[in-house]
C-alpha cells in the first residue's frame, strides 16, 4: 500500500505529456503558426534592408520585427495548451491515474515550456539559415547574417515568458477566448491606467517590468513596481488556477 | 477494499449525495442502480478523487483516497465515454494511462486486442462510434489490472457480443480477488453480473443486499403430472395457489422442501420445482417508489 503514497515521478509526468502534446492538434497548430509567422517576418524584414547591410542592422531588424512576431503568438498557444485538458477531457484521463493535481499541472506547464524552447530553437536555426539565404540573394553576402545571434537570448526569454503567462491565464480561466482577451487586450491597456493623479499603470505593466528587471541598474520604486507587475501577471493566475484545481471534475 | 464512509456532496443547490456509506469487498461485484441524478456517478468519481466529498471520506485499501499519490493498479474507472479526448488516437489514450500506471508497454496492445480495438488503435477517438468509445473507456480501466475496478454504465451503446464479453471480464476480475463496482440502467444485466445490489435514490442508499436475497420471493413454481390434485391438497392446507399454463402452479408462502413433501405424499410425479425469482426491475420499482413516498 505504501507505494501508492508516493506520487508519480515528475520526470515520468513530463515524458507522458510529450505524447500528449503530439496528439493535441491545437497546440501543434499554434506552434506551427508561430514558426511560419516568425519565418515570414524574417524573410520580409531581411528582404527590405537596403544600403550597406551590417551585422548590427541585421540584429536590430531581427529583434524589432521577427522576434516580436514569433513571441507574440505564444500567449495564445500557452492558453490553448492549458485550457485543452479541461475542454477536451484529458484532464480526467490523467487525474484518474495521477491524483496530485498541482503536481500534474506543474508537469503539464513544464513540458509545455520545454516544447516552447524546442520550437524556439527550431525557429532560431531556421531564421539563421533564412537570413543568410535572403541576404546572399540580395547581394549583401553571408557575413551580416551573424547579427541575428545577438537577440537570441531575448528571443528565448520572451518566448518562454509569453508562453508561461499564456499557460497560466489558460489554466486560470480554462477558456482560450478569455485568455486571449486578457493577454492581448487587457494587458496592453493596463499600463495606461491612472487613478486620479496616481500612475497605476507602472504597477501593472508586465513588459515594462521585464525590461526593468533585465536591466543591471534597477532599484527603489522601479524595482518595486516591476515586482508587483510580475506578481500580478504570474502570481494571480497561478493562485486562481490552483484554487480552481480543488473543484470537482465532472 | 473500497469503503465510502458517510460521504456527502452538494453541487450548488443540488444535494448529490447524503451521507452515503458503502463497502465493496474483494471478490465481489457490486451493482449500483438508481434513476438519473441518484448520485451513482458522483459516488464513483469520488473513488478516484475526481470529486471530493464535502463530508465523510473514501477509503481505498485502508487509506483515504486524497492521501494517495498514484492510483494506477489500485483503482481504475471508466466514466462518460463521450468525454474522451477527440484528438487523441486510441493507442495514445491507452499508452498515457499505461505509462502513468507503470504498466509494461506490451499490455497496451493486449488490452486493445481484448476490447476489439486492435485494428482501430491509430484512429482518432473523434472518428469512433459511441460503442467504440465505450470499449476504449473499458480498455483504459482494465489496462493496469486494478484492485478496484469501477465501471459507470459500461454497456451503453455496446453491442450484445461485447456486453457478454464484458460480463465475463468483470466476473474474472472479481474472481481474482478484486473489487468491482458497476452501475447500469440495464437491470437484467446488473442482475446477471452483480453479487450484491445497491439501490440509490435521491443521493441516498435505499437498499443494499445480496442479489440472491434481494430477488428471492416466497413463492414456488411447481409442475406435476396432476396439478388439479395438488391444488386441492394445497387449498386444504390454506396455501395461496395460482394455476399457470403448462400444468404449473404458483404457490405462495411456501418453500420448495414443503411443496416437494406435499406432492410426494400425494403420490404425484414432480417434473419441476423451483423458487420463483423476482426480476430486479420489479424490485427496483418497488424500492424507488418507497423511497419517493418517504
Amino acid at each position: 500500500m505504501n507505494d501508492w503514497y508516493r506520487p508519480i515521478p515528475f520526470g515520468r509526468l513530463i515524458l507522458v505529456h510529450r505524447q500528449i502534446w503530439r496528439a493535441q492538434r491545437g497546440v501543434l497548430a499554434g506552434c506551427l503558426l508561430a514558426l511560419v509567422a516568425g519565418l515570414l517576418s524574417v524573410a520580409a524584414g531581411m528582404a527590405t534592408l537596403s544600403g550597406t547591410v551590417t551585422t548590427a542592422m541585421v540584429g536590430a531588424r531581427f529583434a524589432a520585427f521577427p522576434v516580436l512576431t514569433f513571441t507574440l503568438l505564444w500567449t495564445a498557444v500557452g492558453a490553448i495548451a492549458a485550457a485543452s485538458p479541461f475542454k477536451s477531457g484529458w484532464a480526467a484521463v490523467v487525474l484518474t491515474v495521477a491524483p496530485r493535481r498541482g503536481r500534474w499541472l506543474a508537469a503539464c506547464m513544464a513540458s509545455f515550456l520545454l516544447l516552447t524552447v524546442a520550437v524556439t530553437a527550431l525557429f532560431a536555426v531556421s531564421a539563421a539559415v533564412l537570413t543568410a539565404a535572403v541576404l546572399a540573394a540580395r547581394g549583401h553576402g553571408l557575413a551580416p547574417a551573424a547579427g541575428i545571434a545577438r537577440p537570441m537570448g531575448v528571443l528565448l526569454v520572451m518566448s518562454v515568458v509569453e508562453a508561461g503567462i499564456g499557460f497560466l491565464l489558460g489554466a486560470a480561466t480554462r477558456s482560450v477566448p478569455a485568455s486571449i482577451i486578457i493577454g492581448y487586450v487587457v494587458a496592453p491597456v493596463l499600463p495606461m491606467a491612472r487613478f486620479g493623479s496616481a500612475d497605476l499603470g507602472r504597477w501593472l505593466d508586465l513588459n515594462g517590468a521585464l525590461t526593468a528587471l533585465s536591466s543591471a541598474h534597477v532599484g527603489g520604486l522601479t524595482l518595486l513596481s516591476a515586482v508587483t507587475a510580475v506578481a500580478l501577471w504570474a502570481g494571480v493566475p497561478t493562485l486562481v488556477a490552483w484554487s480552481r484545481l480543488r473543484s470537482s471534475l465532472t | 477494499m473500497l469503503v465510502f464512509e458517510h460521504v456527502s456532496k452538494r453541487f450548488g443547490a443540488t444535494e448529490a449525495l447524503r451521507g452515503v456509506s458503502l463497502r465493496v469487498e474483494p471478490g465481489v461485484v457490486v451493482g449500483l442502480v438508481g434513476h438519473n441524478g441518484a448520485g451513482k456517478s458522483t459516488l464513483m468519481r469520488m473513488a478516484v478523487g475526481l470529486v471530493r466529498p464535502d463530508a465523510g471520506r473514501v477509503v481505498l485499501g485502508g487509506e483515504p483516497v486524497e492521501r494517495l499519490g498514484r492510483l494506477g493498479g489500485l483503482v481504475a474507472a471508466s466514466f462518460d465515454a463521450s468525454a474522451l479526448p477527440a484528438h487523441w488516437s486510441a493507442i495514445t489514450a491507452v499508452r498515457v494511462t499505461a505509462d502513468l500506471s507503470g504498466v509494461p508497454a506490451g499490455r497496451v496492445a493486449t488490452v486493445l486486442d481484448l476490447v476489439g480495438l486492435a485494428d482501430a488503435a491509430g484512429k482518432r477517438i473523434g472518428q469512433f462510434s459511441m460503442g467504440m468509445r465505450q470499449r476504449l473507456a473499458i480498455a483504459l480501466a482494465l489496462v493496469a489490472e486494478p484492485r478496484v475496478l469501477i465501471l459507470d454504465e459500461p454497456t451503453n451503446a455496446l453491442d450484445p457480443v461485447i456486453s457478454h464479453d464484458l460480463r465475463g471480464w468483470v466476473a474474472e476480475h472479481a474472481a481474482r480477488g478484486n473489487c468491482v463496482l458497476i452501475s447500469s440502467h440495464n437491470l437484467p444485466e446488473v442482475e446477471q453480473v452483480a453479487d450484491r445490489i445497491v439501490v440509490m435514490h435521491k443521493g441516498e442508499v435505499v437498499r443494499s443486499a445480496a442479489t440472491t436475497e434481494l430477488l428471492v420471493s416466497d413463492t414456488v413454481l411447481v409442475r406435476v403430472d396432476r396439478p388439479e390434485m395438488l391444488r386441492r391438497r394445497l387449498d386444504q392446507l390454506g396455501r395461496p395457489v395460482e394455476s399457470l399454463p403448462g400444468e404449473t402452479l404458483r404457490v405462495g408462502g411456501a418453500s420448495t422442501d414443503e411443496i416437494g413433501e406435499i406432492a410426494f405424499g400425494s403420490g404425484l410425479v414432480v417434473r419441476e420445482l423451483v423458487e420463483e425469482r423476482r426480476r430486479l426491475s420489479d424490485v427496483y420499482q418497488m424500492i424507488t417508489a418507497e423511497g419517493t413516498n418517504r
